[in-house]
């Protein structure tokens, strides 16, 4: 499995939705009225951010439903009853009740590509000009949650291009560190040669695949 | 082919290398983006303040009260927004990438979730669930996938 930019960059999104109640047994005495009380057990499949297809399917002991077009909704009242048709929503309506928990939705995390010469663990100089927009983002984000991931070309051996991989990491987290961000916010792992960017054969130098992912959440 | 027994047992040690990080990036799931009003991690016996940049935990529980709301982000890059009144379990959280291996099921007790899916429903849609006391809601990719396994 390669994790490329590429692949993080076309993420397979999904927005869902639910609000789940108590499940509600059927009441020995009638409820007090309630004048506004929320929707209860809803699921709604939100449009995909990067427009990509998406479905979930609500199943119970009871039955099954699957919510395949934006603002598609169920409704599901008990465990052992089956959920609802799928129906629409009207995307209004959906905004006045989950607006707030939507708004506060975290930002998608960004991936930073950073790259060696052959063999080094010393980034190139438009590698190391990019260190700034990454310091940036983790200060945006104020993120405790950065990994930084070192990868190889086919070069060396798979053992010592784990641990140049490492190595590589290492260099750019001393980096970060020194710039301030705390250790305890920097996962730092190598790949070494499991994860070529870039499809080679044993012992093909790849400028492309000798680089460290950083990836701020 | 048959390769020296030197060879095997190299390859043996960097893939055995490979399924541990440098720090314990399985042990963290996450970490807390925002956090308004009360809301509280259970985790085991313990049950601490949510605060901002705070790291989740396998098997944590969040619980937000009357006036709650958490955001977070899982180290796969799924984003979670909890409203009031919520409490949410991080009950499998697998993301490991070379090793092809994918899984997470939150558990929400009740409450309100938002959630858009990251990298695990990418590589492995139906390796994603969320469990709710009424239901199951499962992703479902481009492709199949055998849904029922690490679920």
């Amino acid at each position: 499995m390669v994790i490329s930019p590429k692949s993080l960059s076309g993420l397979f999104t999904l927005l869902l939705l639910l609000a789940i109640g108590c499940a509600k047994k059927p009441a020995p005495t009638p409820p007090p009225p309630a004048p506004l009380q929320p929707i209860q057990n809803l699921v709604v499949l939100l449009p995909d951010p990067e427009g990509q297809p998406s479905a979930v399917v609500v199943t119970n002991q009871a039955g099954t439903q699957a919510l395949n077009q934006p603002y598609q909704a169920v409704r599901v009242e008990r465990a052992d009853v089956a959920p609802t048709a799928p129906f629409a929503m009207d995307p209004a309506e959906v905004r006045r009740i989950f607006g707030t928990v939507l708004d506060a939705l975290p930002s998608a995390e960004i991936a930073f590509t950073l790259h060696f010469g052959e063999g080094s663990d010393v980034l190139l100089p438009e590698s190391q000009a990019q260190m700034p927009a990454i310091l940036n983002a983790i200060r945006e984000r104020r993120s405790t949650a950065i990994s930084v991931i070192g990868h190889t070309d086919t070069t060396a051996n798979p053992q010592l291009n784990y641990r140049l991989g490492l190595n590589r990491a290492e260099r750019v987290a001393a980096i970060l560190r020194a710039q301030g961000v705390d250790s305890s916010s920097l996962f730092v792992a190598s790949h070494g040669d499991t994860d070529l960017l870039v499809k080679t054969a044993r012992g093909v130098a790849e400028s492309r695949n000798r680089r460290v992912e950083v990836i701020v959440r | 082919m048959i390769l020296p027994a030197g060879r095997i047992a190299s390859l043996l040690f960097v893939l055995s290398a490979l399924t541990f990080t440098v720090r314990g990036e399985e042990s963290v799931v996450g970490s807390v983006k925002t956090v308004q009003g009360g809301a509280v991690v259970r985790r085991g016996a313990d049950s601490i303040a949510v605060r901002e940049g705070m790291h989740l935990l396998l098997n944590d529980v969040l619980e937000t009260s009357a006036d709650g709301r958490v955001a977070a982000i899982l180290q796969d890059g799924t984003r979670i927004s909890l409203g009031p009144n919520t409490e949410l379990k991080v009950d499998q959280f697998v993301y490991q990438p070379v090793e092809g291996k994918f899984a997470l099921v939150l558990r929400l007790g009740r409450g309100v979730l938002a959630y858009i899916s990251g990298r695990i429903a990418k590589f492995s849609p139906g390796s994603v669930s969320v469990q709710t006391p009424v239901g199951v809601l499962g992703l479902r990719g481009t492709h199949f996938a055998v849904s029922l396994e690490g679920s």
